[in-house]
């Protein structure tokens, strides 16, 4: 295997492999990250060094059984994936470009192969899960090549393409055929899907506001009065706490209009957990963001709101359960099934936009669903609710008393 | 300005005096665009350098505004008019291009109009990033109160991990805002844009005995990551102020600026969309706030495009704030302002035009089995708002026929327009499609068919010229040829015409 440096823009690696000839590999730039960089660096021959007995290890490979060299284009997988879910559905969810990184261009002679999955060998750089990659070759629509997590690596005993084995057959796309008439074949372990060309006027996402949330950097602590309460014209409240208007704070508090029920003047006990900034660089799939959580309580009223939870925050929320495809894209870029939620007593499912008042000790407790999502594509240019993987949602509970206090 | 970008967003002084105005029938005319984003000055300038630009700098809105087009006399009778023109042209392939195109004017010049005090609400992120260009502030705020009018207000209020209000109601030639400075920003630098707009909002209605408009400039990273962070929560809030009639100016600043949120909340149309790569630059951006009015002309605006049996919608371009609803294109916006300066600082770098408009792709549609003979419609432009001054409802709608029946082809290799007059639109759409192609399709590797683009695109171009020898079109044509030339050194690929390129064909 060659790589090209040809198409390129920027960066220019060289690096020797052992007992091979100088190899040429070429970044381009762009969405280019430090993990990029090493798995790129892994993609290199597994050589032949003491005693491996293999030359490639892959689960997938690109195999080029014409006559004559030719260049592909490999994006991997930027996006953090559900792989185990994405089995089955991996046009649904991964068809997006902006879920790859940069290109590396390989020139691929007649009858080699390229490995695509560069899971093997040791990095002690984390980076998502790779189940799929982009592959271009000029005269073709790009493919999302998509393979199982649990799928079979393969091993060639040297860099050619090995055409007549089935099982690197199945775990293979292929380039065949001769002069003007080839084609690709996509091995059954495979799933390869074209995507439409550049640039052809797919409508832009967008996502519906959130229906919770709050802004302003609330204290912490008891005794605040409630010294002013407005509408904003966007219908979320403009409010103003404080022991006296010295030292008073801002809150602005988008929430439904029954669920807020204090007065100015009232004496409230306000909590706010607020989630630290969102670290920089790859977060591992398994580290979900913290949830947020304000309560605001006075005269026996408790407003509790908890924001990408993952959990039941309090006794009468359980657990949050996915309830399959189909989902949608968000505007950032993930992938989310719906949700819901389960209620503990009495025993009923939540479902986003939905709200019920239930019996509590001492009260009732009025619940609001506001969303609900399964992300099984993560992005790290999302917010923290589409950042990690996982089933998340935006709740509200408003507890009241039988009889309210004075 | 040397290194700032800016677009009015709707229309500009000087161009409505072309006829007397009685003040109760609109005559003249007067360009009314749509929500403005930046100009393509950035974008043009990396070319000009040797680059080959990032696809997402080319923003069509932008690129449009460049342009000088010509309309119809604004003598509908309204406030606002709308002008549909058609142009089907030739595919590269054997298809054929069919394209509406919506502009809009008004006969009102807002330099009769008397001018309001303002109460300008300016509020200013502070993190670290932001402090790289807005230092403390200080001078920027007493130039600000100075350039304003007696009978002005100043509020300026601060975000960062939380909102603050620095000064309130300031009096031009009585407050002393010398001492008024940005707080130091934290180090985390997290910041709650939502909570920055929303005591924006407050501050509207914080001078009781205040009479006259108010106006927020918002000056932005486009960072939020405090707070509500969800983009749509914030540009819902900027929308419902917008709605309510207060103008809203964003003005970007830092390298790490992200367009995302500015350029939603700046295609509301409702006030300045700018970009300051420079300390001067940002505080010659704010102090030239002071100098605009920006004139209510109409709310809760509608346009929809319906296409007539044999036609379907397709591509949208131009307005970002359009959607496909029941297949027919509908683009709404909550208010349109028309602009005027009062200074002499105006800002004129790279932007020759204010054109811009709605374009619809019209798609021959067989599905229902009927013939459409030559002649018959196309699609209807329906037009909806409420005028501001008369608070009263207004509607009107217009057909524009297509000589050709759905999917014909020109007998030659020029288009044929409804109003040849005003063709000049489509071929600006033409050139925006053939640069943002080449930039595409190198990004996505495929350097053969990004230069094959240019190849395509040259004859029409020069065509267009022969006939036409217009400015705009011949500096896009330069420019064009100049990015080909980039992507060539870059990586000197054989030019590949690609399939299914979104242009159609003028002239061969």
């Amino acid at each position: 295997m060659r790589v090209a440096g040809e198409a390129v823009r920027t960066k220019h690696y060289r690096r020797k492999a052992a007992s091979r000839a100088a190899v040429d590999m070429t970044f381009e730039s762009g969405r280019y990250s430090r993990w990029a960089l090493w798995s790129s660096l892994l993609a290199l021959p597994a050589v032949l060094l003491g005693c491996h007995q293999y030359y490639y290890s892959s689960r997938v490979y690109f195999a080029n059984t014409t006559r004559e060299l030719v260049k592909v284009r490999v994006q991997t997988l930027q996006a953090t994936v559900d792989c185990a879910r994405a089995k089955g559905r991996s046009a649904e969810l991964l068809a997006q470009r902006e879920l790859f990184g940069a290109g590396v261009t390989y020139d691929v002679a007649p009858g080699e192969a390229l490995p695509l999955d560069y899971e093997t060998g040791a990095s002690s750089w984390p980076r998502p899960e790779q189940c799929a990659a982009l592959v271009q070759v000029l005269g073709f629509p790009d493919k999302l090549v998509f393979w199982a997590r649990d799928a079979n690596t393969i091993e060639t005993e040297t860099k050619l393409a090995e055409a007549n084995r089935p099982a690197f057959l199945a775990q293979s796309l292929v380039l065949e055929g001769l002069g003007e008439v080839r084609g690709l074949a996509a091995g059954k372990g495979l799933e390869v899907t074209s995507l439409p060309p550049v640039a052809t006027g797919a409508p832009a996402i967008s996502d519906a506001a959130v229906s919770l949330g709050w802004s302003g950097a609330p204290r912490t602590g008891t005794a605040f009065t409630l010294l002013r309460r407005e509408l904003l014209p966007d219908g979320c409240l403009s409010l103003t706490l404080g022991k006296e208007a010295a030292s008073s704070f801002p809150l602005f508090l988008c929430a439904p209009d029954w669920s807020f029920p204090f007065e100015v003047g009232d004496e409230l006990r306000v909590v706010a957990d607020e989630l630290m900034p969102a670290a920089t660089g790859y977060r591992p799939a398994d580290s979900a963001p913290l949830p947020r959580h304000l309560s605001i309580s006075g005269g026996g009223v408790d407003l509790g709101i908890w924001l990408n939870a993952s959990s039941g925050p309090v006794a009468v929320v359980g657990e949050v359960s996915g309830l399959g495809g189909p989902g949608r894209h968000t505007a950032c870029g993930a992938y989310v099934d719906p949700a819901s939620v389960a209620l503990a007593s009495p025993a009923q499912q939540l479902m986003p936009g939905e709200d019920v008042t239930i019996a509590v000790p001492g009260g009732s407790a009025r619940v609001f669903l506001a969303r609900a999502d399964d992300v099984l594509v993560a992005r790290e240019e999302c917010g923290p609710e589409y950042s990690a993987l996982g089933a998340r949602f935006d709740i509200l509970i408003l507890n009241e008393p039988a009889e309210k206090l004075p | 300005m040397k290194l700032a970008w800016l677009l009015l967003a709707l229309g500009v002084s000087g161009c409505g005096a072309d006829s007397a105005v009685d003040g109760q029938r609109p005559t003249g005319s007067v360009g009314v665009t749509q929500a403005g984003a930046q100009d393509a000055a950035y974008f043009r300038r990396l070319i000009e350098e040797g680059s080959v630009p990032e696809a997402s700098l080319l923003d069509q809105v932008g690129f449009f505004a460049e342009h000088a087009l010509d309309q119809p006399m604004a003598d509908c009778g309204e406030v606002v008019c709308t002008h549909p023109s058609l142009a089907v042209a030739p595919r590269f392939d054997d298809g054929t291009w069919t394209m509406a195109f919506v502009s809009l004017n008004s006969a009102v010049d807002p330099a009769t109009r008397p001018r309001a005090p303002v109460h300008l609400v300016l509020a200013v992120e502070s993190s670290p990033d932001a402090a790289a260009l807005t230092g403390t502030g200080a001078g920027t705020f007493a130039a600000l109160l100075a350039a304003l009018e007696p009978e002005d207000r100043l509020t300026v209020l601060s975000f960062g991990a939380e909102p603050k209000v620095l000064v309130s109601g300031a009096v031009p030639g009585q407050t002393d805002v010398s001492t008024v400075v940005l707080p130091l920003p934290k180090e985390a630098g997290s910041v709650d844009l939502y909570a920055g707009i929303a005591t924006a909002a407050d501050a509207l209605s914080s001078l009781p005995d205040f009479a006259g408009t108010s106006r927020i400039v918002l000056v932005t990273t486009g960072k939020a990551s405090a707070g509500i962070a969800d983009p749509a929560r914030i540009a819902a809030l900027a929308e419902s102020l917008v709605r309510q009639g207060t103008p809203f100016t964003v003005l970007g600043m830092s390298d790490t600026f992200d367009a995302t949120l500015p350029r939603t909340i700046a295609e509301l149309g409702a006030g300045n969309y700018a970009f300051a790569e420079t300390t001067q630059d940002l505080q010659d951006l704010i102090v030239q706030e002071a100098g605009l009015r920006l004139v209510p002309l109409a709310s809760e605006v509608e346009l929809r495009v319906v296409p007539s049996p044999g036609y379907r919608v397709g591509r949208i371009y131009g307005a970002r704030r359009a959607s496909v609803e029941d297949g027919q294109a509908v683009l709404r916006s909550p208010a349109l302002f028309l602009g005027a300066r009062s200074s002499s600082t105006d800002v004129s770098a790279g932007r020759r035009g204010g054109g811009g408009g709605l374009f619809v792709e019209l798609v021959a549609d067989t599905s229902s089995g009927e013939e459409i003979a030559a002649g018959q419609p196309a699609f209807s432009l329906e037009t909806s708002y409420s005028d501001v001054d008369a608070a009263a409802p207004v509607s009107f709608a217009a057909e524009v026929t297509n000589d050709l029946s759905p999917g014909e082809r020109p007998s030659e290799n020029w288009p044929h327009f409804s109003t040849p007059a005003y063709g000049k639109a489509f071929m600006m759409l033409n050139m925006y499609l053939a640069l943002r192609a080449m930039v595409d399709l190198y990004e996505a590797g495929d350097c053969g068919a990004a230069l094959g683009i240019s190849y395509m695109m040259e004859p029409g171009a020069d065509e267009w010229q022969k006939r036409f020898d217009d400015p705009d079109i011949g500096a896009d044509r330069e420019l064009m040829l100049m990015l080909r030339e980039n992507i060539f050194n870059e990586c000197r690929a054989t030019p590949v015409p690609p399939t299914n390129y979104e242009a159609g064909c003028f002239g061969i």
